[in-house]
């Protein structure tokens, strides 16, 4: 009776969910179908656009000449584009590298318990909600050489000291080793303003993949780093054998998560680097706004330039799933 | 009769004197005819929006208080100033010029920005006319920079720039040098510090790839050295001989120490900056930047506070970029005749005139004007310390970028070739702009320019 009247009532389920699904057709569906769409034109927002699909007393009318792959072949004879491609790929390699690394790094630390270490955990969810972009101001002003402080600190707790070491090497005879500068320009230098710009990442994501690890961590059952105990392991070896593979999920998880979030990267771009120095920090995304939006409003060229970045993306995602999670 | 009572009545004698002028005073800026409104308030009730960046600067800001105040009074016209961060104004700008249904009526946008909406602006010239504009009240930059360098009139002079050397009187006067006159001088007035073993960067220059800043002072080099962007047939020059020798000079201050290797990031905030906390002597910027070295909390910086003209070539010409910020009304708006109206009173000169003579409130203290007359004013002048005559006279050579829609795609090529040659000391002058020639060539036949 009850199964009939479920039966009867079909619509119920599909009433539901139909404002949900209005809202991504709106939201997702049709500005993923516009862009294609305008991708295959010569599209720029200060003039009228000309599109094949056109609707008028005849009807519905094709004109194939106005759909063009100009756009597509374009983007690979851009210099630009093909480097924001480049800088993309190691501004991710690098932001997740770091974040992973030093997230778990922290997890470990702040694993144990007591009440500091309670402390540190609900403290490390802070950074993750700064806004990007604040993030990105904020490293640009404290990369400062003059005022900013961690300027201040990489001289006098990294570069002073070491150069303090090489100085007495140096005292000794036929011994001359290059003292280290203490005058980075940190955001004038190619590889230290993508540097930077991943730790300026990097200090929002570590601290919440930490905690994401604390958590892993506290679901492994002790009697597994006992018996490694037992066996004679020593911390390293235990670290290494028996939490990382344990981890192995998590990691993956965290990794592919912090990837897709990096080959975003925009916000920071704009605010602490401005895809300088040269073109050193110019992502993707980064690069595709500035066609579409600020330099030649060339919609269609940005929108070739965002399917290709899917293609892109397509691919990592189907190389990670079939080399990584299939393996598992 | 006590001497209290004797000034007391002496006082109020004054002031029942001084009330039918007071009157008189007040009756001027709040009679719609001295604007040439419409007094019979037609629009009474019209809500206008206005597009416009970083309204609360002192230099937008005093327009936007005495409109609220004096224009809505008149006309029953109540006016919202939109507030973006410059960072993503130009964004904005585009996407609400271009959409059809925007909610805003009225814009001011950056002179090169300015050629990507075009069309989408109401064009002012018939307005101008009908409402007595002095066209010829503004100087030839900013006309230029209003009208695209064609016969349509997209929008009216609101906020203007000349550059100006800000620089350390004392400084200078320690070394015995007068301020420079052109480029060449400002290095051997370098020299001449470094010489001195002051300890004090000889001249801060902006060098980083930050909207585009680091073009301001090139472009004074490049026309300066006798060369340009374009030649009359839209072919880029400025990789040409006097275009390589005018980049070598501009970045000879780097080069030669005389700028920091920071400024390789620094962009024009940071570079002004540098002068401001007293720790360079001379800087080449806009001359709204000037009253905050006149503002500085170090003493000897406030105090020593002097600007000139921004240098020109030795031998050559002076010519610097006039940047303007025009403003105008979207064809699309559905309140043109009162955006129309709005513009009446917020170019008028005398608007303009009592902005710069309202120098009580810090927020709202702005040298920055833009009619001829009012830059001559000898009360303006009186009040900022003769900036404004030394604004004219940079003025006067003053002249505009190119104009087209495709230079926005322009800049970035240049800034970043410029950014390189900062960033890596070894590169080759003349193989760096070849390289920027021919990405800006392959922009221009893209847009159909060599067809």
């Amino acid at each position: 009776m009850g199964y009939q009247r479920m039966r009867k009532k079909r619509w119920v389920p599909w009433a539901l969910v139909t404002p949900a699904l209005l809202i991504i057709v709106l939201t997702t569906i049709y500005p993923l179908l516009a862009a294609f769409y305008f991708s295959f034109h010569k599209y720029k927002l200060r003039s009228p656009p000309q599109f094949a699909i056109q609707i008028g007393d005849g009807g519905l009318r094709i004109d194939w000449s106005l759909l063009t792959l100009d756009n597509y072949t374009l983007a690979f004879r851009d210099s630009r584009f093909l480097n924001s491609l480049e800088v993309t790929f190691w501004f991710t390699v690098l932001s997740v590298a770091l974040s992973v690394i030093i997230g778990l790094g922290i997890a470990v630390v702040v694993q144990k318990g007591g009440r500091l270490h309670s402390l540190t955990k609900a403290l490390l969810i802070f950074p993750f909600a700064v806004s990007p972009a604040l993030k990105g101001y904020s490293w640009r002003f404290m990369l400062n050489e003059n005022y900013g402080i961690y300027d201040l600190l990489i001289d006098s707790l990294i570069i002073k000291p070491i150069n303090a070491v090489l100085a007495i090497f140096n005292a000794l005879p036929f011994v001359e080793i290059p003292l280290l500068s203490e005058s980075i320009v940190w955001l004038g230098d190619r590889f230290w303003a993508l540097f930077m710009l991943a730790m300026s990442e990097t200090w929002g994501w570590a601290p919440l993949i930490a905690l994401m690890f604390v958590g892993a961590l506290g679901s492994i059952d002790g009697q597994i780093f006992e018996a490694a105990r037992i066996d004679g392991a020593n911390r390293l070896q235990i670290f290494f054998r028996v939490t990382l593979p344990l981890l192995r999920p998590v990691i993956l998880i965290v990794t592919m998560l912090k990837t897709i979030f990096s080959l975003k990267m925009f916000d920071q771009v704009v605010t602490m680097t401005g895809g300088g120095p040269v073109r050193a920090t110019q992502t993707i995304n980064y690069y595709i706004h500035q066609v579409g939006f600020v330099r030649g409003l060339d919609i269609g060229y940005a929108s070739a330039q965002s399917y290709i970045l899917v293609v892109v993306l397509t691919i990592c995602a189907a190389l990670y799933v079939s080399l990584v999670l299939n393996r598992d | 009769m006590t001497l209290f009572r004797r000034i007391s009545l002496l006082l109020a004698l004054l002031a029942f004197l001084a009330l039918p002028l007071g009157g008189a005073l007040a009756q001027d800026v709040m009679d719609p005819a001295t604007f040439g409104l419409d007094a019979s308030k037609p629009y009474d009730g019209t809500q206008l929006q206005f597009l416009i960046c970083c309204s609360t600067a002192p230099q937008f800001a005093s327009a936007a208080v005495k409109g609220a105040e004096e224009f809505t009074a008149m006309t029953g016209i109540s006016v919202s100033w939109g507030d973006l961060p410059f960072g993503s104004f130009q964004e904005q700008l585009y996407l609400e010029a271009t959409n059809p249904n925007t909610e805003y009526d009225i814009v001011a946008f950056v002179d090169a920005w300015g050629t990507n909406i075009y069309d989408f602006l109401h064009p002012l010239n018939d307005f101008v006319e009908e409402a007595g504009i002095d066209w010829d009240d503004y100087g030839p930059a900013y006309q230029s920079a209003s009208t695209g360098n064609s016969d349509t009139i997209y929008g009216l002079p609101f906020r203007g720039h000349p550059l100006l050397l800000h620089y350390r009187a004392d400084v200078l006067e320690a070394v015995g040098m007068e301020p420079p006159a052109t480029w060449q001088d400002v290095s051997a007035i370098s020299q001449a510090i470094v010489d001195s073993g002051m300890d004090i960067t000889p001249i801060a220059v902006q060098y980083g790839l930050n909207v585009d800043q680091n073009l301001f002072n090139w472009y004074s080099h490049l026309w300066g050295a006798g060369t340009d962007i374009f030649d009359d047939n839209w072919e880029p020059i400025f990789n040409n001989e006097a275009g390589v020798a005018a980049t070598e000079q501009y970045m000879s201050y780097l080069r030669a120490g005389y700028s920091p290797e920071a400024s390789v990031a620094w962009n024009e905030q940071e570079a002004n900056q540098e002068l401001v906390q007293g720790r360079a002597a001379m800087f080449v910027g806009w001359w709204w930047m000037a009253s905050r070295m006149t503002n500085s909390e170090i003493p000897e910086v406030a105090e020593n506070a002097a600007f000139a003209p921004a240098p020109g070539w030795e031998g050559g010409d002076t010519a610097s970029y006039g940047y303007l910020w025009p403003v105008g009304v979207l064809a699309q708006s559905d309140s043109l005749d009162a955006a129309l109206e709005y513009l009446k009173w917020l170019t008028h000169p005398l608007t303009e005139r009592r902005i710069v003579l309202d120098a009580e409130d810090p927020a709202l203290d702005t040298n920055v004007a833009v009619r001829l007359s009012v830059l001559a004013d000898e009360e303006v002048n009186a009040v900022h310390n003769g900036l404004q005559g030394v604004a004219s006279a940079v003025l006067a050579d003053a002249r505009t970028i190119p104009l087209i829609p495709e230079y926005t795609e322009i800049i970035p090529i240049l800034a970043e070739a410029i950014n390189e040659l900062a960033v890596d000391s070894m590169a080759d002058t003349q193989a760096v702009l070849d390289l920027a020639a021919e990405d800006v060539r392959f922009v221009m036949e893209a847009a159909g320019y060599y067809e």
